[in-house]
């Protein structure tokens, strides 16, 4: 290949340049300067074992139960509060929900957000955090409680959301984050708002209604 | 016949690439956390780069090869890309095999190859494959139904 340089140049050149300005215009494109794993967790640390969980056959793979226990262990040791499925069930039916002083922010995409979301949640997508700080963070202010969920048991993105909403000087004795997240509340049935939040108050109402109580299930 | 098959070969890795690129540019995210998952690096500047950057690369390096522009560089950097790629996996599947009593060909996890979990064993094969054809490709020196196979600057070189 000789006398090739123009041809690595055109490829590599022209490729990197094109792929440091699609990356900079992309809607979803990332910001190179921002650090989007806040926890000070260095990349990669416990996550091996974690990679494990996923793998067929693999003995060693952690329950969901097990990983929830993990994760309330590692939010207790970052200084955040964990809350359990009773206790959000529990704010489902307090008032103070619908009057904006109980916060449910829903941490993961919007994509999973549309599928299903704890009813009255807040989408608050850490990694597309300006997107949505402006509606939430005031909500978040005025709030007494505010509860960060994300997908569950290994998932982080409720302790960065919740880590931007302490940076953006939301106190943190205000916020919980409910570790078993939202296939902790899948998997007990509980009652799921889809697409925007807007008209979850009347959903909720009307789940709760239909919902059948479990003393009623007794014959 | 040679000329179809190369072309082929050009087509289905350069074909890969842009669907797979493509795929990474739209979640960019999903690709950042498949990358940390490797733990190889530690900066988020590092990681950031590679998420953000990479997956338009593929689909540049994808596009020169399905249309032919520049091909044996195009293919040579695609081999190099797999054969980095190849490593990571193989890496990481090594330390997962370690960490847990699970047969090689029963580890399976989500590579960042744009493709969601795979099976590792299948995955090493199918890109030891794609990395042969690739430097391949790099070594033919006239590739056919290409725009412009050979980029040059000033009177072309006398073969």
């Amino acid at each position: 290949m000789k006398n090739a340089w123009p041809e690595w140049l055109f490829v590599l050149g022209v490729g990197l340049s094109l792929s440091v300005v699609l990356n900079h215009h992309s809607a979803k494109g990332l910001d190179l300067a921002r650090d989007y794993f806040p926890s000070g967790m260095p990349a990669g640390s416990g996550r091996t074992v974690g990679s494990a969980e996923s793998s067929s056959g693999a003995s060693t793979a952690p329950t969901f139960e097990n990983e929830v226990a993990e994760s309330i262990q590692r939010l207790e040791q970052k200084g955040f509060q964990a809350i359990g499925t009773d206790e959000v069930l529990a704010l489902m039916q307090d008032p103070r929900l619908e009057a904006g002083m109980v916060v449910l922010v829903d941490a993961r995409n919007e994509t999973l957000f549309q599928e299903r979301h704890i009813p009255g949640a807040y989408l608050f997508d850490h990694y597309q955090m300006d997107q949505y700080v402006d509606l939430v963070l005031p909500m978040c202010q005025i709030a007494e409680q505010v509860v960060v969920y994300c997908n569950g048991g290994h998932c982080e993105d409720s302790e960065f959301a919740a880590t931007d909403l302490v940076q953006l000087g939301v106190p943190q004795e205000k916020l919980f984050i409910y570790a078993a997240g939202m296939r902790g509340w899948n998997e007990g049935g509980h009652p799921v708002a889809l697409g925007d939040r807007f008209d979850d108050f009347d959903e909720l109402r009307t789940l709760l209604q239909v919902s059948p109580e479990p003393e009623d299930e007794q014959p | 016949m040679k000329n179809i098959v190369v072309t082929l070969i050009r087509v289905l890795i350069g074909g890969m690439f842009v669907y797979l690129g493509w795929t990474k540019t739209q979640d960019p995210v999903a690709f950042l956390k498949s990358i940390r998952e490797f733990g190889v690096l530690t900066e988020y500047w590092q990681m950031n780069v590679v998420a953000g950057w990479l997956p338009w690369f593929e689909v540049w390096c994808g596009l020169l090869l399905v249309l032919g522009v520049g091909v044996r560089t195009a293919a040579a950097t695609v081999g190099g890309l797999l054969l980095a790629f190849t490593g990571m996996i193989l890496w990481r599947a090594v330390q997962v095999h370690a960490a847990g009593d699970i047969a090689f060909c029963d580890i399976q996890f989500d590579c960042g190859c744009g493709t969601g979990e795979v099976v590792v064993c299948y995955k090493l094969v199918q890109n030891s494959l794609l990395t042969l054809g690739s430097f391949g490709l790099a070594f033919i020196k006239e590739h056919r139904l290409a725009l412009w196979p050979h980029v040059r600057i000033g009177k072309p070189l006398e073969e």
